[in-house]
């Protein structure tokens, strides 16, 4: 049977992790890293990189490195004014009303972008699993909203993942935390990441995790935080030279890449230098940047960031029905947690000391590595009960629009409430399906519309239009409209949304598989040139030293066949790089035994 | 400190609202009266801080200073309804249930999106009416004397044959009395109720549903019935007031039904602590749940039923003005008038669907 991961799809990093004995355990990457940067990159060379290759080469190539991805999953063209600034490459409108990325002259969506991360992962756990990952589960900020969950889960189809479940980061987070404490408590989880806010409380106890309240910012992350910082580098320097660097895109990656290194120091330490040599240049010779930025500086920088906070975290409380003191446990998620003023904030808020205890970068995936196990029945005595964390419902009269199933509902879940027409001798009506808070339809995220029709011709009121909104345990939302007089009744599964449709999917299911297998060749012809330079290297060495003990035609045999390795070394024949390996070793015995002689 | 918005009633707006600001000292707390509509329909609300003013449910009053508190809000409510009800005219006003209250101006527009059709109904029913109440009382000694004087053949020498056949003609004459009234009284009104009698000499306590137009008939009335039983009867006629007693008993109907259903889902019983409630909601959360039954296709739907019923428990038991106090043993009471106190919007509350095409 082949391994379920779980995997944390992060905006800045990705990270995964498996159960192994019923524990969580990171999987680190085919470069050794815990944390994969969620990052591609085209290069020039039309090279596809992904992680930290691709993220080291971003600030020489701008345009074709997509960083923060995530931003963009399941968005519309219009929800992502605050996201385009932050973005260095070109973003446009799709066809359907999403948002595109286009790379050397291909569009790309942000789904398939984040299945090339999920494929390098999926790949990656397969080396160091041994054994074949297909199934997996995939977190999302618990504010998503079921376009950007569905991206989500397309991104897992394209990457050649069942994806068994979309869960809360949040929610994974406390699974993680919860799994050797089996008391009765209250938690608060605080996860600020590279670009969304999220907070959650839950009730455990008896093995249920109860997820009571959700709230958040899409719209807030470390990335904000970084652009804060480079405002004011920007600021300082053009105040110092009278140049204004926001125009250059190189120059903005430098920046943007400091100041993340800057915050970061300066989560240990109370001051740091921001060096930039060579940032810009000008008639009058280059200019660069050495400014001190304090931990005192950045907190004013980001004060109004870290204010963002607080609304979510006490609409949370309110809707869970309890009062900050009764928190009993808050956990931290997301690297931005580390920051001091942030801590300082939680603490304010809660009056509790965070829980450090596990990498706020690594609990989510670990957390999604036991629901895995969950599911698979591995791990018994946990239960975990999320939420629908946005309300749905319907638009009524005046473009009002109508709540069936309250925010924070624990899912799975039905619910039916009864309708009428407005006008008389109405024949159809349209419901149209809506996610959201705002008390207005037009504001809230369309999800689909269907038409209920052949209505019986009577008087307005008259009717009875039962409407019924399912949940299941998996999120998938069902909406039914039935007339109760005649019987008639309609239905969807609600699919549209994250603008993808089946054929897109499997296009891009196709050539995601096809680009895995190439790249599949790849790597083994990588594996297999590596291991015969290294081989010839060594053997050359060797023959260089024993060459005197061994006969004249041996020798000329091995030099011959090393000969005969490199002419073919640079091709890409793995077999016959094999063969001549292989020859190579047979002719090189001699020289083992020499070795092993002295 | 826990700030919400008390609702006293809700009146037609379509001829105009009246003028609150006229009315001195405002409502509960002296805080200003204040106007939250939907469509044609206003409530009256005025904002109340519930942790410092007692409207607990009926039999829940503990302590002096509680009840203390508790009338004067009644009181006040009462007022307020009153000058609301005189300045309405005869547009229609609908004094809804003491204590109800909703967290915030949205949550009051959202009662009355979702009872609308209950409200409107209502409304229109009460236009143009009042609520005239008689309370009827009798000496029950003086009484057994007169019937004494009038049948001195009852008196014999078993004493207690004498009782019974005294107390047997009593309810004869108890039965004629009420007779009277009703036939003089009732083909004047549009509706009548009978509430609970408040002392043992209170034969009566009737709230009769009177049109504006024949309140000056239904006095004479009153009069004339006052008159005949002058001797025996103490009448206490209140009145013109809100239509307290036709209103909110029917929009309440069917909450008992879907809350008793609910609870009896979650194997409660019919006093439950808020722990309680939430152990044997997870207890059967964790047996039902799909993740833990993969092979049962029936764990959904079990699951969503124990959810449903759990947030319909909750709901209830939120909407009680105890339910800060959560976690007191016994403390929420699933009895049929607890629930039927409690005023939840029913789910039943139609709305209407957009039209297209």
């Amino acid at each position: 049977m082949s391994k379920t991961i779980g995997i944390d799809l992060g905006t800045t990093n990705s990270c995964m992790a498996v159960l192994v004995h019923g524990k969580p355990v990171i999987i680190p990457n085919a470069e050794g890293e815990r944390t994969t940067p969620s990052v591609v990159a085209f290069t020039q060379a039309g090279q596809r990189l992904i992680g930290t290759a691709a993220k080291q080469q971003q600030p020489g190539n701008p345009q074709g490195t997509l960083s923060s991805i995530k931003r963009f999953m399941g968005r519309q063209w219009e929800e992502v004014s605050e996201e385009m600034t932050i973005a260095a490459y070109p973003v446009e409108k799709g066809e359907s009303g999403d948002v595109n990325v286009t790379v050397e002259g291909t569009l790309y969506t942000p789904q398939e972008i984040s299945a090339m991360i999920l494929q390098k992962l999926k790949a990656d756990a397969e080396d160091y699993l041994g054994e074949s990952v297909t199934e997996a589960i995939i977190t999302v900020p618990a504010f998503f909203n079921d376009a950007q969950r569905k991206a989500t889960r397309d991104a897992g189809r394209i990457a050649g993942l069942n994806v068994l479940r979309i869960i809360n980061e949040p929610t994974a987070a406390s699974l993680a935390y919860g799994l050797d404490n089996a008391d009765d408590q209250t938690v608060l989880v605080f996860d600020l990441g590279g670009g969304t806010f999220d907070v959650s409380i839950l009730g455990l106890g008896g093995g249920l995790f109860e997820v009571k309240a959700t709230n958040g910012d899409n719209h807030l992350g470390g990335d904000n935080f970084d652009k804060a910082i480079v405002d004011w580098l920007l600021e300082e320097f053009n105040r110092e030279h009278g140049i204004d660097s926001s125009v250059d895109p190189i120059a903005l990656l430098r920046l943007y890449a400091a100041a993340e290194k800057a915050k970061i120091e300066l989560s240990t330490m109370p001051a740091t230098q921001v060096n930039l040599p060579f940032i810009t240049a000008t008639p009058a010779g280059p200019k660069h940047i050495s400014l001190e930025l304090t931990r005192v500086q950045l907190n004013g920088l980001s004060a109004s960031l870290i204010a963002r906070t607080t609304n979510p975290i006490m609409q949370a409380l309110a809707d869970a029905g309890i009062e900050a003191r009764e928190i009993d446990q808050v956990v931290l998620v997301g690297g931005m947690t580390r920051m001091p003023a942030i801590q300082d904030k939680i603490r304010e808020l809660t009056g509790k000391e965070p829980h450090k205890s596990i990498n706020p970068d690594e609990v989510v995936a670990m957390g999604a590595a036991i629901q895995a196990g969950v599911l698979l029945g591995e791990v018994k005595d946990v239960l975990l009960l999320d939420v629908t964390s946005l309300s749905l419902g319907i638009e009524t009269k005046g473009g009002v629009f109508t709540r069936l199933i309250e925010r924070n509902t624990s899912i799975p879940t039905r619910k039916t409430q009864t309708f009428t027409t407005a006008e008389d001798n109405q024949c159809l009506v349209e419901i149209h399906v809506l996610q959201g808070e705002s008390e207005m339809a037009a504001f809230n995220k369309s999800l689909g519309t269907f038409l209920l029709v052949d209505l019986p011709l009577v008087r307005r009121g008259l009717l009875e239009i039962d409407v019924t909104f399912d949940i299941d345990a998996n999120g998938i939302i069902r909406v039914e409209a039935q007339d109760i007089v005649s019987g008639n009744e309609q239905q969807i599964r609600i699919e549209g949304g994250s603008g993808l449709t089946e054929d897109e999917i499997s296009r891009m299911v196709k050539s995601a598989k096809a680009y895995a297998e190439a790249a599949h060749r790849l790597r083994e012809l990588a594996d297999v040139r590596n291991h015969a330079e290294v081989l010839a290297a060594e053997i050359e060495l060797s023959l260089n030293t024993f060459y005197t003990q061994i006969k004249a035609s041996e020798a000329s045999m091995i030099t011959e066949r090393i000969a005969d390795l490199r002419q073919v070394i640079e091709g890409v024949d793995v077999r016959e790089i094999r063969t001549r390996t292989e020859a190579l070793v047979e002719a090189a015995q001699v020289l083992r035994h020499e070795g092993q002689a002295e | 400190m826990q700030i919400k918005r008390f609702i006293y009633a809700t009146i037609d707006n379509r001829s105009g609202t009246p003028d609150l600001a006229a009315y001195q000292g405002g409502g509960i707390d002296a805080a200003p009266l204040e106007m939250v509509s939907y469509r044609d329909i206003t409530a009256v609300v005025s904002t109340i801080d519930v942790d410092q003013f007692d409207l607990g449910l009926p039999g829940e009053i503990s302590t002096e200073q509680q009840a203390d508190s508790h009338k004067a809000c009644l009181l006040k409510y009462q007022q307020v309804n009153l000058f609301v009800f005189e300045q309405t005219g005869s547009n229609g006003m609908l004094p809804l249930k003491f204590g109800f209250t909703a967290k915030n101006d949205q949550e009051v527009a959202r009662v009355l999106e979702q009872a609308y059709i209950q409200l409107r109904t209502y409304l229109d029913k009460l236009q143009g009416t009042m609520e005239l109440v008689i309370q009827t009382s009798w000496e029950l000694p003086k009484i057994l004397q007169e019937i004494l004087k009038d049948n001195p053949g009852l008196a014999g020498a078993d004493q207690v044959q004498t009782g019974k056949l005294l107390f047997e003609a009593a309810e004869i004459k108890k039965g004629k009395i009420l007779a009277a009234i009703h036939d003089n009284l009732s083909p004047l009104s549009k509706d009548y109720s009978d509430a609970p009698l408040k002392t043992e000499a209170m034969i009566l306590n009737r709230n009769y549903l009177v049109d504006k137009d024949k309140e000056h008939q239904f006095d004479d009335a009153v009069n004339v019935v006052a008159t005949e039983f002058e001797e025996a009867l103490t009448f206490r006629y209140i009145g013109p007031l809100p239509a307290y007693s036709f209103v909110n008993i029917e929009l309440n109907q069917g909450n008992f039904a879907l809350v008793d259903k609910s609870r009896k889902l979650l194997q409660l019983p019919e006093k439950a602590s808020w722990e309680s409630i939430k152990s044997a909601y997870r207890q059967l959360i964790i047996t039902h749940h799909p993740d833990k039954n993969p092979d049962d296709p029936q764990a959904a739907k079990r699951t969503k039923d124990v959810v449903a019923a759990y947030e319909i428990v909750r709901a209830y038991c939120q909407s009680l003005p105890g339910f800060e106090e959560q976690g007191k043993s016994d403390r929420f009471c699933f009895s049929k008038e607890a629930v039927e106190q409690a005023f939840i919007v029913d789910d039943k509350g139609a709305v209407l669907a957009r039209v297209k095409g």
